[in-house]
């Protein structure tokens, strides 16, 4: 039953909100252009947004485990000093399958269209691996720290909402032209 | 952008004796907390400027109810600001009732926005 409670603790769900209120902005500012919106597209584009936060929080959670155990606790949506692999909610074993299952699922954003998924791949990689891994590790840079964040939510998040639908069409396209 | 950062850097703020202890070199950690305030004080009416842009001149309504609704939210920052309480603030709010929750909400008004102009 903790393995339930450890997982949206490892993907870190109480802080996705600042990333999905770019993309749901961008969406609906797409919607004065273009029409007739796939439901399903809509679900696939939030698991593979999800994903992709998931993998960033998950990966975060994991290189920072001998940080986190230094945190006071006082604030944040969580205490980092509890975090769920500190805490052995979540095995490191498991952590890292997280990590992968994520990593691999943030790309379903290809089957929205292609820019979608090339945005929300960018997004992955920005947020998970140069945030937090080394010898990236941006979280630990002047600036860096503020700019991943901000290219993460404020232009990846925002661009793939406002493109979310517009492009889905211009491949059948493309290639239909002799 | 600019209100990306005025988003995030409350929690690099309030991360600040931490992230020294724990000896991440972050961007408060390098600058000092005095040089990210007078940033962030200047990214605020960067940000005043920007939302009364938006509202007045012609954009989407999208833009428009955003840019309303963070001038509703301008004045209680600065005058967390102007009576020095800003640290204290992110140190004893309730980061997920106050920062998060709000902005769960905006994400399903917006979400509902599109799906009514979308003709879901």
């Amino acid at each position: 039953m903790d393995k339930f409670k450890g997982i949206p603790k490892l993907a870190r769900i109480t802080s996705w909100s600042p990333y999905l209120l770019p993309f749901s902005i961008g969406i609906a500012y797409g919607c004065s252009f273009y029409s007739n919106l796939n439901p399903i597209d809509l679900l696939i584009a939030l698991i593979a947004i999800s994903s992709s936060l998931s993998f960033g929080f998950g990966l975060n959670f994991y290189t920072d485990q001998d940080v986190d155990r230094l945190h006071d606790g006082k604030l944040k949506d969580i205490d980092l000093g509890k975090q769920p692999i500190l805490s052995g909610l979540v095995s490191e074993k498991e952590a890292v399958s997280f990590c992968k299952l994520t990593f691999v699922m943030s790309f379903l954003g290809f089957f929205v269209n292609i820019i979608f998924g090339i945005l929300i791949a960018l997004n992955t990689v920005v947020l998970g691996i140069v945030y937090s891994l080394p010898p990236f590790r941006f979280k630990a840079k002047p600036v860096g720290d503020v700019a991943i964040n901000v290219i993460s939510g404020s232009i990846l998040l925002f661009l793939a909402g406002i493109i979310f639908k517009e492009y889905i069409s211009w491949i059948p396209l493309y290639f239909s032209h002799p | 952008m600019i209100f990306g950062t005025i988003w995030y850097l409350p929690t690099v703020i309030a991360d600040y004796d931490f992230d020294k202890k724990a000896g991440l070199n972050t961007s408060v950690v390098y600058f000092g907390m005095e040089r990210i305030f007078s940033f962030y004080r200047i990214l605020l009416v960067l940000l005043a400027i920007c939302a009364i842009g938006v509202l007045v001149l012609d954009y989407d309504f999208t833009f428009k109810l955003f840019a309303a609704l963070l001038l509703l939210l301008l004045p209680f920052i600065v005058y967390l600001i102007i009576k020095d309480r800003f640290i204290d603030y992110f140190h004893r709010v309730d980061f997920y009732r106050y920062y998060c929750i709000p902005a769960f909400v905006l994400c399903a008004i917006y979400l509902f926005i599109a799906t009514v102009r979308y003709n879901i």
